[in-house]
């Protein structure tokens, strides 16, 4: 954490590089280490800053005399010269009010600084290009039923390919995981991008040396090649060129490394979670009968082709696909979408939320600022009604107020940019795993003419209402103080509209984060479905040859879990193929004994198919419902047990008891008849807020041996007596006895696994609460400040309505029930703003709908009792007057 | 422009207030930025608060009149902290700062003359 004279010093250092003239370029280090001198002899928090907003104004006057000094043709000093006049005057009153320009500035550079900061994000993650050759021409071609996407079979994958006139290229690929050897550090464990050969053209890249997959090499069976990813080959290779034609030992088998990829490239959904390190061949040789759906997809659309054209082409092959292959449901369809959209994902909607909250704080800012200015074009009357007699045109009083208002907007921006330079780096070190493409976000030319803008936008927020009130103030000077009233009436309607604009997009704001963590509040107490404390997981990566037999995988993990469970501090521990809220799985059709016919395919009941030990249940807290656990007796030759959860249960044998139920698989890698043994409590898999899905559970020691299928990598799951952490090393340890060439991965605890499932949502919920206390404090702010103005011009009238006998508790009573009818009438519109936006939140809620009553009824309390005080405190002010004074005065 | 002209101090009279400060901070000793700015500070009771830029905006045409010399980077004395760069006052300097001290002692005098007359006539 950098203390704070260390950011002030920044900050200085960066607004010299931006705001000095080119003439003291030379002098950066010197006056940079004259403003660190000059810092560490000022005393205190305020003083300091203060010194920074004056030292920027110092660079600004200094670069407006320096501009002035150029030589210049005639005509253009001229024009400069009445510009830099103006602004020069405008820079020097804001020196004489210190207090009102630091309010001023500060409030704009928090608005335009945190509206910069969260558009940097926006910018790098949504509006950037993606890292390949004509984007708008590549899409990715999904199926879909009514339960949401489905990926693409193998035979689908080439009807669509084999389309008339809509796919140049159209490539299938989809992630893995591969055991690297001869690695200094021993065997690591790597993510790898299973790609065919028509992906890398679609995607419009080449390899930077080398090439893509030959036919040969990506069809099954084929010699084995590997393409490095950039990242990769430079940290492992250190980049050298002759990197081609040598070998890669993978899960045991040599692979020759035929290319290396372009910095930066990633595969469309490679842009979250673990970058690939390096890509095989898909080789998919001939297609598989069973139809499953595992493929992504990206194609290149052919001259001429649109994504609404390829969309209409690829429903019309899957409508005819569901009855050719008649396995497929009857909802099944299929259509296109752009690449971008894929690479995206849900972030969008995300940031589009976040940058409408911040918009509202930026506008809140302007409010207030405008109001700011409105007051002091009220101290000003009398000076602009003497320029006005003195000649100045209504263009030039214009001119001084707009320039005012400028100022405050160029350096409040100044600020802003500087903010914003510190917030986009904090807010990508903050944010959570899941957002993609966060390592492009950063400072471009987009965010800094998104700041100006910003600034543009501020300056005539800020400068309008003062500018037309002030000039109409001077015309009405002119007419003497009789004319005074009705000005007044006019402006002090105006500060009330004003205020109860804030009011409005604070409400909006503070409902929007209401409803955000009240879905975080009721996802983060969601019930998970097992116990996670005291438990550490540690991914096995078991692959290679000597494990592609079951019956090895099997022995591996009963030898490995026998030794664990003899340690003192193991009270149980098991493994399973996909760790609940780590990794998901897919499902698989069954047929129920003594139910409808038997056949392959994905209609009829199904369930989410998991392989686990014995012991994973005990180790991971689920609770047995009916029957029993897994043991150590369910192996080959006993009873083919499973075991299913409570939704299953119910769902498939409603009114009666599952246990002893007999169902089989319909695909053709488990064929037995199984025999319901338990039913355990239902599980939150893929993540917090799912549904339930029915779900079954193999045990690891029954799963079926065939040719080329087993379930090696699994996650161990220890429930520990203490701290789950001090176990790790031990049971790393045990692995490296059993197999020293197994590497172990993503080693955490239960109740780390939980709360990143909910890291997104409280990374948003906090960014979101931020904005919304940014908003409310700004609001009061502007509702103190507007409020005692407006009751200090009314002294007279209270003086009188005091000396005529009213109680200083009927006076307070008077100013609040004034205050009371802005309040009411920004909240009414606030609400009406918020039912409109809140729906665009709807997806991303949890547990609460987007108008939930009592977060609208919560946060309107809150809105009105914390404006209602700031109203308050001038407003008991007001009764301290003292008639005879007030009146005297006047 | 000759070069008997360039050296010659009269033709930058009269002195910016600025400037003149500078080189009576200089005049007792080289100094570096900030020990400029909080000695004109001190001088003045606070009447004369330079900017950071606005003196080296200063520094940088007093160097290029040739009435200020750049006396290279110095440790500090006191706090044996990085290096900073100091200036010092050339000749040209001195002899500038005297002629602006004449003058403006006799502007005073002049002003002061005016002011006495108008008393007593009034």
């Amino acid at each position: 954490m950098k203390s704070p004279s260390r950011i002030i010093s920044t900050l200085y250092r960066v607004a010299y590089r931006v705001l000095s003239p080119a003439e003291l370029k030379s002098f950066e280090r010197v006056a940079i280490e004259a403003f660190a001198d000059r810092q560490d002899a000022t005393r205190g928090f305020v003083a300091r800053w203060r010194l920074l907003v004056w030292e920027i104004g110092d660079l600004l006057a200094t670069r407006v005399k320096q501009t002035q000094a150029r030589p210049t043709t005639l005509l253009r000093r001229r024009g400069v010269q009445a510009t830099t006049g103006t602004l020069q005057y405008s820079l020097r009153t804001l020196r004489r009010n210190p207090g009102f320009a630091l309010a001023a500035v500060v409030t704009l550079g928090l608005g335009i600084g945190l509206a910069t900061s969260i558009f940097g994000v926006v910018n790098g993650v949504l509006l950037n290009p993606l890292p390949y050759g004509n984007e708008s021409s590549i899409v990715v071609v999904t199926n879909s039923t009514g339960e949401g996407r489905l990926g693409l079979s193998e035979k689908e994958s080439i009807r669509y390919r084999e389309l008339h006139g809509t796919f140049q290229h159209l490539g299938v690929y989809w992630f893995d995981g591969k055991n690297i050897y001869g690695h200094e550090s021993g065997a690591a464990r790597l993510t790898v991008g299973v790609i065919d050969a028509n992906v890398i053209p679609a995607l419009g890249v080449t390899p930077v040396i080398g090439r893509n997959f030959t036919a040969a090499e990506d069809y099954a069976g084929g010699p084995n090649a590997v393409i490095l990813g950039h990242s990769f080959w430079v940290s492992r290779y250190d980049g050298d060129l002759s990197v081609l034609g040598q070998t890669v030992s993978l899960d045991g088998s040599s692979y020759d490394i035929v290319g290396v990829m372009p910095k930066g490239f990633k595969l469309p959904l490679d842009f979250t979670g673990s970058p690939v390190s390096l890509y095989v061949p898909a080789a998919i040789g001939i297609p598989d009968e069973r139809n499953i759906h595992y493929l992504n997809s990206v194609a290149r659309l052919l001259p001429g082709a649109t994504v609404e054209s390829a969309s209409a082409a690829v429903a019309e092959t899957a409508t005819s696909l569901i009855g050719e292959y008649g396995t497929l449901p009857g909802d099944f369809n299929a259509y296109v979408i752009p690449v971008r959209d894929e690479a995206v994902g849900s972030a969008r909607t995300a940031l589009l939320i976040l940058l409408t909250s911040v918009g509202f704080v930026f506008l809140i800012a302007c409010v207030n600022v405008a109001n700011l200015m409105l007051a002091r074009t009220d101290q000003r009357r009398r000076e602009l009604a003497i320029r006005q007699a003195l000649g100045a045109g209504r263009g030039s009083l214009l001119g001084l107020i707009i320039g005012e208002a400028g100022m405050v907007a160029v350096l409040g921006g100044a600020l802003g940019v500087l903010a914003s330079y510190v917030g986009v780096q904090a807010l990508v070190g903050a944010s959570p795993a899941g957002i993609p493409r966060l390592d492009g976000v950063g400072f471009d030319v987009r965010v800094v003419l998104f700041a100006v803008c910003a600034t543009a936008l501020a300056a005539i927020l800020c400068g309008l209402a003062p500018a037309i009130t002030g000039v109409a103030e001077a015309e009405f000077a002119g007419l003497g103080d009789g004319a005074r009233g009705t000005a007044d009436v006019g402006r002090q309607r105006g500060r009330r509209a004003l205020l109860a604009a804030e009011v409005a997009l604070a409400v909006a704001l503070t409902t929007g984060a209401g409803l955000t963590t009240k879905s975080l509040l009721a996802l983060t107490s969601v019930d998970t479905g097992f116990d996670e404390q005291n438990v550490l997981t540690m991914r096995v990566n078991l692959t290679g040859e000597r494990y592609t037999e079951q019956r090895a995988a099997r022995d591996f993990y009963s030898r490995l879990l026998e030794r664990l469970r003899g340690y003192g501090g193991v009270s149980s521990a098991g493994a399973a193929r996909s760790l609940p809220l780590a990794s998901t799985t897919g499902d698989w059709g069954i047929r129920i004994r003594g139910t409808g016919p038997d056949g392959l395919g994905e209609r009829g009941p199904k369930a989410d198919w998991h392989v686990v030990t014995d012991g994973f249940f005990e180790a991971l807290g689920v609770p047995l419902i009916e029957g029993r656990f897994f043991e150590v007796s369910d192996r080959a030759g006993n009873l083919n047990a499973v075991i299913v959860n409570e939704t299953m249960a119910d769902r498939y044998w409603a009114g009666g008891s599952a246990l002893g139920a007999q169902f089989r698989m319909t695909t053709d890698i488990d064929t037995i008849w199984r025999t319901v043994v338990g039913v355990v409590g239902d599980v939150k898999q893929a993540s917090l807020d799912e549904d339930i899905p029915t779900a079954m559970y193999l045990p690891h020691s029954q799963f079926p041996s065939t040719a080329d299928w087993s379930v090696g990598p699994m996650t161990l799951v220890v429930r520990t007596a203490g701290d789950p952490k001090n176990m790790a090393r031990v049971v790393a340890e045990e692995i490296g006895r059993l197999d020293p060439e197994v590497p172990v991965s993503s080693v955490q605890t239960m109740d780390d696994v939980v709360s990143q499932a909910s890291e997104r949502q409280r990374f948003q919920g906090l960014l979101i609460g931020t904005f919304a206390v940014a908003a409310l404090v700004l609001v009061c702010v502007g509702v103190y400040g507007v409020t005692s103005y407006l009751i200090s011009r009314r002294f007279k009238e209270m003086g009188i309505r005091v000396a005529l006998g009213a109680s200083p508790g009927g006076v307070v009573r008077l100013l609040i029930g004034e205050g009371a009818v802005v309040v009411a009438l920004g909240i009414v519109l606030g609400l009406a703003v918020t039912v409109v936006l809140s729906r665009a939140m709807s997806s991303f809620l949890f547990g609460v709908t987007y108008f939930d009553f009592e977060v609208y009824v919560s946060v309107t309390a809150m809105v009105a009792t914390t404006v209602l005080a700031a109203v308050y405190l001038p407003a008991s002010k007001a009764t301290r007057v003292d008639p005879a004074k007030v009146l005297r005065d006047e | 422009m000759s070069e008997t002209e360039n050296r010659d101090p009269r033709r930058h009279l009269p002195l910016h207030p600025n400037d003149f400060e500078i080189l009576l901070s200089l005049n007792e000793s080289e100094k570096h930025g900030y020990r400029i700015i909080r000695d004109i500070e001190q001088r003045t009771e606070g009447a004369i608060r330079l900017g950071t830029s606005t003196l080296y905006a200063a520094i940088r045409r007093l160097l290029a009149a040739g009435i200020l010399e750049d006396a290279g980077d110095k440790a500090l004395e006191a706090s044996g902290g990085p290096p900073r760069r100091y200036y010092r006052i050339s000749d040209l300097g001195s002899e500038l700062l005297r002629l602006e001290a004449l003058r403006l002692q006799e502007v005073a005098a002049a002003a002061r003359k005016r002011i006495l007359e108008t008393e007593a006539s009034g």
